[in-house]
């Protein structure tokens, strides 16, 4: 039997990409995994495929960008499989868009689920934590917070969702419980690919290993820092960018 | 965890709060663990390299060190202390070190395009003199066991696409310092 058999881990925005993967790699891990998904096929489907590898899935629809929505999502979790021990806040949209276009609407919607839905998840999944003594989150942010072409709006989400996690990887930490996140770089992604070749191209120079990740990569990343191994780490952002972080700086040439 | 071979250490001052960190490793990895009294030997191995800095005080290590990890091909770690971060009353030679062997890391991870890659393990500064005090808001006792399983980490293939990158096994004090995220 796994260490992890009797932990619930909740991925929320797991129904597609690098939430399904990181779904999929708990899962295997031992984990019983709660997909979240605002779609119903998609996470039908991601569900399934983990239970064909002789996994435990379930799935639950909630909208992360609504705390009631959270609430109840969490309510029902807890109700049908117990308190949630791993939450990976994984949901999130891409707002890439020139400053011009960051309207109003198109701010609110981006920080509304990119930085507000961690928020909501994370308040909501912490108390049942501190009071277990026990717990680990880990957030989906971006290389991107450090700043980006056309990213003011989804780097200030991903930005603050680093500034939680570091203010309450503090507040948490005599409690048990520990924060981190995840900060991938270039994954090959459906939200990756939302952009023209050309811009994607200029992307790629930008990577020191001149590669891709993928969401395994991602995966990977989240079930170290999820379980015990990284039991001395709190706080950190664990950035899986094939080197992009250090200096991003494109190639113009 | 897939079997590799041979991992290859350097330690040329290791102190005694981590003679059991080398073993640990090995040990998660599942491979036989070899020693070596030069770094250029580190580069004649094929396998993940642990090269532990902490207690060392002469920076010329890393013109060593420099052309031996970059032309690796399998993953290396470097275990460092805190004290470049800020942490309290840091050995200034430690300090050094340990902002050395990061910018040699980072260095090294944007200059080449080759499979290896080269993370760095932080660990306190407190741990290397003092065993058995408890470190950061996690109010831990860290010790060698647990600094393993995140060496293990960045040398196994779960950190694939990690280069050039900083893991705190230090009980999370690297938040107090501005230099960490």
């Amino acid at each position: 039997m796994s260490d992890y058999a009797q932990q619930i881990a909740l991925v929320t925005g797991g129904g597609q990409g690098i939430g399904a993967a990181i779904s999929a790699e708990l899962a295997r891990a031992g984990y019983r995994v709660v997909v979240n998904d605002l779609d119903e096929t998609r996470a039908t489907a991601v569900v399934a495929e983990i239970s064909s590898s002789g996994g435990r899935a379930s799935y639950v629809l909630g909208d992360v960008s609504a705390s009631a929505s959270v609430d109840a999502m969490f309510d029902r979790v807890e109700t049908e499989f117990g308190p949630v021990s791993v939450l990976v806040n994984n949901a999130g949209v891409n707002g890439n868009a020139g400053i011009r276009n960051v309207t109003d609407a198109f701010w609110d919607r981006v920080t509304a689920i990119d930085l507000d839905g961690v928020l909501h998840c994370t308040r909501r999944a912490l108390g049942p934590m501190r009071d277990a003594g026990a717990g680990s989150v880990v957030n989906i942010a971006s290389r991107a917070w450090l700043g980006w072409w056309g990213q003011s709006a989804y780097a200030a989400a991903k930005a603050g969702v680093v500034g939680m996690t570091r203010a309450l990887a503090i507040e948490m930490a005599s409690k048990g419980v520990r924060l981190n996140v995840v900060a991938p770089g270039l994954i090959d992604s459906p939200m990756l690919r939302d952009r023209d070749e050309e811009a994607f191209q200029r992307l790629l120079t930008s990577v020191p290993s001149g590669t891709l990740g993928t969401p395994q990569d991602i995966a990977d990343a989240v079930l170290f820092l999820a379980g015990e191994r990284s039991r001395t780490m709190t706080g950190q952002v664990l950035y899986v960018c094939g080197g992009k972080s250090i200096y991003a700086y494109p190639d113009w040439s | 965890m897939a079997a590799v071979t041979n991992l290859a250490i350097w330690a040329p001052n290791l102190p005694e709060a981590l003679v059991e960190l080398p073993d640990h490793v090995a040990r998660i990895l599942g491979t036989p663990s070899a020693a070596v009294t030069d770094p250029v030997a580190l580069g004649e191995s094929g396998g993940p390299a642990l090269i532990v800095l902490t207690g060392c005080s002469d920076a010329s290590v890393f013109r060593e060190l420099d052309p031996v990890i970059a032309d690796r091909t399998a993953p290396t770690a470097l275990v460092i202390g805190d004290g470049w971060i800020g942490t309290e009353g840091p050995d200034v030679a430690s300090a050094l070190i340990g902002a050395g062997a990061v910018a040699l890391a980072r260095s090294i991870a944007v200059r080449r395009r080759a499979t290896g890659r080269v993370n760095v393990v932080c660990i306190p500064e407190s741990l290397i003199g003092a065993a058995g005090s408890q470190h950061g808001p996690l109010l831990l006792q860290i010790g060698s066991a647990d600094i393993a399983d995140v060496v293990a980490f960045v040398l196994g293939d779960q950190s694939f696409y990690i280069d050039g990158q900083v893991l705190y096994a230090d009980g999370g004090r690297q938040l107090f310092s501005s230099l960490t995220a």
